[in-house]
């Protein structure tokens, strides 16, 4: 094989002379040149009677042949011999190649293909890039053609274009890995990235191909269809003239080809495509549009450039007059297409048009008996769970359909057909999409996005991602991370900056300005939420999963307040559930509630929030069976809703409290021991005593046990307390101070070893608060003044 | 100049044969020639009375009459377009293939001109 360049080989002049005489200016100069010169020579010819009229005319024909020889050839060199790089060098990059170029001199031209620049606007491959790398490497150039031609053959493609010259001096450099890293790409996304330049060159090469679609004369064997021309769409007509995809899955592909066979053949002549939302059910419809409307391809006679019109429920419903009206506008609908013989009816969202509601009608008799029949061609689509639904309800009705089911798009897929649907995306909008944008609606809707699935919930959030593009019109991932958040209500949080690994640093100082005292449980959640955040933790699983243990009043939900206002910067990404509530097994429903009904079901808040600290209250209180239902949370980070959607628990840190062992906490500590030394005994004593199952605590990252609080820690609780009532008089400039002897006194008075530091902010608020309020109102204290509470003045609000 | 000849005698000329041919299948495309040939004596538009099995002998044979009609304008429509067509392309046909006849002699062309000149032929 031959790696080394040669500026003078044909191909390569032939480029370089296509280049400078490609331009259709210069074209259009010739023409005229040609016309001119043969009309002068005819002219010498005919009036003057001159010989050298006939020199005008070759001299025409030399300027005709050259244009013949630029515009079949020069513009596009064809591809020669593949062992010789001189034959797959791209048109663009050989009118750029130099007599002798060397590595820095491609990677300067890289971006100037077309490819190159491509490469460089959706993933970044700059020219700075390529040259700073290409400053790494040795001058001969002939090792990345070498590499080029490997990656031409990687990425199926036919010649060497300047991406691929770009991607081979990354790959050539010894640190490309580190660098990709760094730039969060693989070799692997380059080389999906030629992919798809390849693909949208190959599109816009195939748009310039005739089409052969039957011909002016194609429908005079076809009936007039006015009522369906005039409350129904013609998808066929519509896809006259679009781009058609070039991207078919393969899953697709074969529904289409099952489609072709069902209405090939002699049976009910009726297709049901079921798929859940967002799977694709009408890009199926309308592949198959594009497929029967085309006349080269292999369809039968009997199918081709038949037409299908897409029937809307609520249209029909909107001109239909009276009662029965919808019945009689469906059957003269369906006769006018019977007798044109050119037409398949489309009933989208095929549910609407076998119920009653709002925007559907239940007209079941009507097309029963057509789809039974099978004389006209039907195609219905519909939601996997609302075809379940009519079957129960019209067991003939789905016996008469045959169905195909949609499956939802894998990543590989979903990919794919964003990029596909990208330059649609991209002309819409004037935004550029980068690699990132897509990886990212990849992620971000597969977790967030809960009403339909890929590739649809994928694509959607794509779209959306258009609208946060930055001033230079270029969609990020940043772009798609704002677009979740501000269309879909779904608040994202950064966890890369410099503060929030500060915060985490410093984590247990930071939760310690909220609470006191349970050092063993704020390190141990600390450490864990530090683990996650370094990445060691398995992303599919919930952020941290603990369970507090220990009696009331311990600092169990303060610490999960805490860890919500530190972790996720507020109390309002809580999201309690006091399972309590939860006792009977029929609970489980109201906890995965659909949204539109109960939007404080636990599905219904994580959907919304879904960076937030999940608290689940009283554990122990709950059903088994709502225990159960809360294993796979625990364990993948996923819950299903009564909808059977994946709600993701993936990005919360989800507490669950109980009480259970309060009273072994308490005896332990009394015969005093450390809980640090007892807790899996404690945990032994919990699974022995049947309060929760092995496999249910096993889920946990962390079990935190939580020591009854000592009179000293109460006194600081009601320094913490305290704190808060001086933060609530911070407007009016009032300041609180408590002698040491009276903070005693409200321990005293407020202690409860049952029920720890519960009773200290009532005490607090029946001496201090109410102490304060007279004050202020007998306007003995103004705006800025300093109330000092003596110890006596707690004994006589006390009444001792 | 030895690449454009190169070209002209063998990629050129087989390109322009190829570009002839879809500009052929194209026009037969454009006129529905296969399709018209197919369904020749088809009902043009499907405009024909319903015809109901239990109707009665007159309304059969009406509605045969009709469909009939409808026939044989389909047929005459179908027929005329089809002249055009086959017009059109013929046409088409004929002066693509004198061009790719005359092909491989176009480089003479110049030649042919400069030999004219010297020899001072003149209309």
């Amino acid at each position: 094989m031959k790696n080394e360049f040669r500026y003078n080989s044909l191909r390569a002049q032939e480029a370089r002379l296509g280049k400078v005489f490609g331009h259709w200016f210069v074209t259009a100069l010739l023409i005229l040149a040609m016309i001119a010169l043969t009309a002068g020579g005819l002219a010498i010819l005919i009036t003057q009677h001159e010989s050298m009229g006939w020199l005008l005319i070759g001299i025409a024909s030399l300027f005709l042949m050259f244009v013949i020889w630029l515009k079949f050839e020069l513009v596009r060199p064809t591809s020669g011999n593949p062992d010789d790089i001189n034959n797959i060098i791209s048109r663009d990059v050989l009118t750029l190649l130099g007599r002798k170029p060397n590595v820095r001199q491609i990677a300067d031209l890289v971006c100037k293909t077309q490819s190159g620049g491509f490469l460089a606007l959706r993933y970044a491959v700059t020219p700075a890039l390529l040259e700073l790398m290409a400053a790494d490497l040795p001058e001969d150039a002939t090792p990345i053609f070498e590499k080029a031609r490997e990656i031409m053959q990687k990425t199926d493609g036919e010649q060497i274009a300047g991406a691929m010259l770009g991607v081979a001096i990354i790959e050539c450099h010894p640190n490309h890995e580190d660098i990709l890293r760094r730039m969060k790409l693989t070799l692997n996304d380059l080389y999906d990235g030629i992919k798809w330049y390849n693909y949208l060159h190959g599109l816009v090469k195939s748009m310039s191909k005739s089409r052969h679609t039957g011909g002016f004369a194609r429908d005079l064997m076809f009936g007039y269809t006015p009522l369906l021309q005039e409350l129904a769409i013609n998808v066929s007509k519509s896809r006259e003239g679009a781009i058609k995809e070039q991207v078919h899955l393969a899953a697709h592909d074969e529904i289409v080809e099952k489609i072709i066979s069902i209405f090939s053949s002699g049976g009910r002549q009726n297709v049901a495509i079921i798929g859940p939302e967002g799977s694709g059910r009408s890009t199926i419809v309308t592949a198959f549009s594009d497929k029967i409307m085309d006349a080269d391809s292999k369809v039968s006679s009997r199918l081709q450039f038949r037409q299908i019109f897409k029937l809307d429920a609520a249209a029909l419903i909107s001109v239909s007059e009276g009662h029965g009206g919808i019945e009689r506008l469906v059957r003269n609908i369906l006769a006018e297409a019977y007798m044109a013989k050119n037409i398949i009816i489309w009933l989208d969202n095929a549910q609407l048009f076998f119920e009653e509601g709002v925007g559907s009608v239940d007209i079941a008799n009507v097309l029963l008996p057509i789809l039974e029949g099978g004389k006209l061609r039907i195609i219905l689509t519909m939601d996997e769970q609302r075809f379940l639904e009519i079957s129960s309800r019209n067991s003939t009705l789905a016996n008469a359909l045959n169905k195909v089911m949609v499956a939802e798009a894998n990543e590989e897929e979903t990919m794919k057909i964003m990029q596909d649907h990208v330059p649609q995306l991209e002309y819409q909008h004037n935004v550029i999409y980068t690699h990132w944008a897509l990886t990212e609606a990849y992620r971000l809707s597969s977790r967030y996005v809960h009403d339909l699935v890929m590739p649809g919930r994928a694509l959607n959030l794509l779209e959306a991602a258009a609208g946060q593009a930055d001033e230079h019109h270029f969609v990020t991932d940043a772009s798609v991370q704002a677009a979740i958040e501000k269309i879909y209500g779904v608040k994202m949080q950064s966890t890369n900056n410099d503060e929030d690994k500060e915060r985490l640093l410093n984590l247990e100082s930071l939760i310690h300005e909220r609470m006191i005292d349970q050092e063993g449980a704020v390190k141990a959640v600390s450490d864990a939420l530090r683990r996650a955040a370094a990445g060691v933790r398995n992303e599919n699983r919930p952020i941290g999963t603990f369970l507090f243990m220990g009696p009331t009043g311990v600092g169990k939900t303060e610490l999960a307040k805490a860890l919500s206002e530190v972790y996720f910067h507020g109390e309002g990404t809580m999201i309690r559930i006091d399972l309590n509530e939860y006792v009977s097994s029929t609970d489980v429903q109201r906890l995965i509630a659909d949204g539109a009904t109960d939007e404080l079901s636990l599905t219904a808040q994580v959907m919304k929030h879904p960076f937030a600290v999940v608290l689940l209250d009283e554990i122990e209180k709950a059903h088994p069976q709502v225990l159960t239902t809360l294993l796979q949370l625990l364990d993948e980070g996923i819950l299903r809703d009564i909808n059977n959607k994946e709600v993701s628990f993936r990005d919360t840190i989800v507490i669950a409290t109980s009480n259970a062992g309060a009273e072994k906490i308490r005896d332990y500590i009394d015969q005093g021991l450390s809980i640090a030394e007892v807790k899996d005994e404690l945990t032994n004593e919990l699974i022995k005593t049947g309060a929760f199952k092995p496999e249910f605590l096993n889920r946990f990252d962390e079990i935190c046990a939580f020591e009854p609080l000592s009179k000293e820690v109460l006194v600081q609780i009601i320094d913490l307390i305290l704190k808060g009532v001086n933060k609530t008089l911070a407007p009016q400039k009032i300041n609180v101070t408590v002698d040491e002897g009276g903070k005693k006194l409200l321990v005293d008075a407020g202690y409860d070893p049952k029920l720890g530091a519960r009773p200290m902010r009532r005490i607090v608020q029946k001496t201090v608060e109410n102490i304060v309020a007279k004050y202020v109102l007998s306007g003995e204290v103004g705006n800025g003044a300093d109330i000092h509470v003596t110890t006596e003045m707690i004994r006589e609000e006390l009444g001792m | 100049m030895v690449g454009f000849l190169k070209w002209w005698y063998s990629r050129g000329w087989s390109t322009f044969a190829h570009k002839l041919l879809d500009k052929l299948h194209n026009l037969a495309d454009f006129f529905s020639l296969g399709l018209l040939a197919r369904t020749l004596f088809y009902p043009f538009r499907q405009i024909s009375a319903y015809s109901d099995e239990n109707a009665s002998m007159q309304a059969r044979m009406q509605a045969f009459f009709d469909k009939l009609l409808s026939r044989t304008i389909g047929a005459i429509v179908r027929i005329g377009i089809m002249i055009a067509g086959i017009l059109a392309i013929a046409l088409e046909a004929t002066l693509g293939f004198i061009l790719f006849l005359a092909w491989p002699f176009i480089p003479l062309v110049p030649v042919a001109t400069i030999i004219l000149t010297i020899m001072g032929v003149a209309l």
